[in-house]
């Protein structure tokens, strides 16, 4: 009796087995997205500590640091639902990793634009004691204001008349919290249960160049920190709305 | 034989009776709950629900306290300005001095009853204890050390390590953590226990003198001291609100202002508790005033008419208090002083 069971067992096993020849491994409902951040200064890639670029105000300048913020990445469907991450990510132009978003479980379909904030949300914007990439010790946060640094630019420019002259851009505060939509345009990104990629550039010389020109030029030091930075800060939040686009997928 | 089976049931229902009891004493993460001992005059006590007080969290946050580790040139630690026995104030200094021998601009803020608070600092600019925690750490006329090299002495000191693990259950020292650590402590420092409050609470000792007695009047009175508006008479003995009290007419320091950006907050300041204010000295955000009496006769006579000026003064009279109402109402603030509280060793270095 006993070596019954142990054959009808064995059968099954091999049963299964040959099934599992037969049969396609079934296809994933969902797959993870890698977003590569690009950084561009125009049609150059970035390179910190170069004096080589020159914005639409005609300063030039160069970059000695750059770091921001990405969060809350929503994907658009075609038929418009949305898929939420809820990501905090900081970019810092030095750490190449840090370019990296690693989006996880998207479930199949076609999407047709991304959205996300270039800053932090106001709940997560009016508490410090925060882990991941908000965690403060990533020096973009205000401790005598509690608040995070959404786009921190520093760096050096040339003025009229040649003299190097320093560049410190802190840009935050609930006023400051951009949206940025972006549409996959004729590459719509259909995910299929594999895993994608895609390159995201980001043009620096675009959040100084329109709608609003932002000229370095006595207007070099701008940390949110006073109510002579709200024009600065809404003329960035409108540039920042084209900045962004998205490059190879894959 | 049976007589062993006879006495297995009551033994293993103890057994299960003592297991039960001690898993109250216990989270899920192995720490502690700590037992705040609230007194009955005290409103329930408002605490994050990512960082509830546990025992290891508070002593953690303690020794955090009172480590120079957290400063520069490990000269410093938050204990070296913020002293026990003047509820947690410098006492002397209009403005206490940081690592590089470098003074701030406002007068140190006492400590306790903290977790009551909405905003912190005197501009409010420090949106919970939490937050509150890095600003002296990093200010560079403060401890002037950074989060990096904080974390880094942290992580290579032999014995925080394992002290954030009890606290926190985790194998890793990360600043959240050292912010939830020092919180946690100061949400644990409660002054409920003046002459006043057991006066309250009808305990002994808790006998007021005849010009104590009418010093509490001239608090309440709206025609008088009127104190009872902003520094709320009961428990916290403030109203957290800001406001400008006409210390200047053209403020000097623009205060809540400069967190809100907004020009109606000019000169404004939180309104501090009037608990323990005989040990605070010296007064205001500045330390303008060196006495009570002077504290007083400011809001007697001396506020000016600020822009901003907090709309209980504007149409206040002025020398609405005699000489003798003046220290009535200071031999009052005086039975405010937590002799227990400054003398409490759960709180001392």
């Amino acid at each position: 009796m006993k070596h019954t069971f142990i054959y009808f067992f064995l059968l099954l096993t091999v049963l299964s087995a040959c099934d599992r020849k037969i049969i396609e491994p079934p296809i994933a409902s969902e797959a993870n997205l890698t977003l590569r951040m690009v950084h561009k200064v125009g049609v150059d890639s970035l390179k910190l500590g170069e004096m080589k670029y020159t914005n639409a105000a005609g300063n030039q300048y160069q970059i000695d640091l750059l770091k921001y913020y990405i969060t809350n990445i929503v994907l658009v469907k075609d038929d418009g639902t949305e898929w939420k991450a809820e990501n905090h990510d900081l970019i810092d132009a030095e750490i190449d990793s840090s370019a990296n978003i690693y989006l996880k479980n998207i479930p199949n379909g076609t999407y047709k634009k991304i959205r996300f904030f270039v800053g932090v949300d106001s709940i997560h914007n009016h508490t410090g004691a925060q882990e991941g990439d908000l965690n403060p010790i990533y020096g973009m946060i205000w401790t005598w204001n509690t608040g995070y640094i959404f786009f921190k630019h520093e760096g050096y420019f040339k003025d009229d008349a040649g003299a190097l002259k320093p560049l410190t851009y802190h840009f935050g505060t609930d006023r400051a919290l951009t949206t940025v939509e972006v549409p996959f345009a004729g590459n719509e990104l259909t995910i299929l249960g594999e895993d994608r990629k895609v390159w995201l550039n980001f043009d620096l010389n675009s959040v100084y160049d329109s709608p609003n020109v932002v000229n370095f030029i006595n207007n070099n030091n701008h940390q949110s920190t006073s109510s002579f930075d709200d024009r600065w800060i809404d003329d960035l939040k409108a540039n920042f709305a084209d900045a962004f686009s998205v490059g190879k997928l894959q | 034989m049976k007589n062993i089976f006879r006495y297995l049931l009551p033994i293993s229902l103890l057994l299960i009776l003592a297991y039960s009891c001690d898993k109250n004493n216990v989270n899920p993460d192995g720490t502690t709950p700590y037992d705040l001992k609230l007194p009955s005059n005290m409103p329930a006590m408002p605490i994050p629900a990512d960082n509830p007080l546990t025992v290891e969290g508070v002593a953690l946050g303690k020794k955090l306290f009172y480590d120079p580790i957290l400063s520069g040139d490990n000269t410093q630690s938050c204990g070296s300005c913020h002293r026990q026995k003047f509820a947690f104030v410098d006492s002397t200094l209009r403005f206490s001095v940081g690592i590089n021998k470098i003074a701030g601009n406002r007068n140190i803020m006492p400590l306790f009853n903290l977790a009551w608070g909405k905003g912190f600092f005197w501009d409010g600019g420090a949106s919970n204890m939490e937050s509150q925690v890095i600003g002296p750490i990093t200010n560079p006329v403060e401890m002037h050390e950074s989060l990096v090299n904080v974390t880094a002495k942290l992580k290579a000191h032999p014995e925080y390590p394992s002290l954030f693990k009890k606290a926190f259950g985790k194998d890793t020292i990360t600043i959240p953590l050292l912010m939830k650590a020092i919180a946690q402590f100061e949400r644990s420092m409660v002054s409920a226990n003046s002459r006043y409050d057991k006066y309250v609470r009808g305990e002994a000792g808790g006998t007021l003198t005849e010009q104590e007695l009418r010093g509490l009047n001239i608090y309440e009175d709206h025609e008088k001291g009127d104190c009872n508006h902003c520094h709320v008479l009961g428990s916290t003995f403030t109203d957290f609100e800001y406001r400008n009290t006409g210390l200047d007419s053209i403020a000097v320091d623009s205060g809540r202002a400069k967190i809100t950006l907004k020009k109606t907050d000019l000169g404004k300041f939180k309104t501090p508790s009037l608990r323990n204010i005989e040990f605070t000295a010296p007064y205001m955000h500045d330390g303008r005033f060196a006495t009570l009496e002077e504290c007083i006769n400011h809001y007697n006579v001396g506020f000016h008419y600020a822009a901003n000026l907090d709309g209980n003064l504007v149409g206040m009279t002025k020398g609405r208090m005699n000489a003798q109402d003046v220290q009535d109402l200071v031999a009052f603030l005086k039975t405010l002083s937590d002799y227990e509280f400054i003398n409490d060793s759960r709180f001392a270095e």
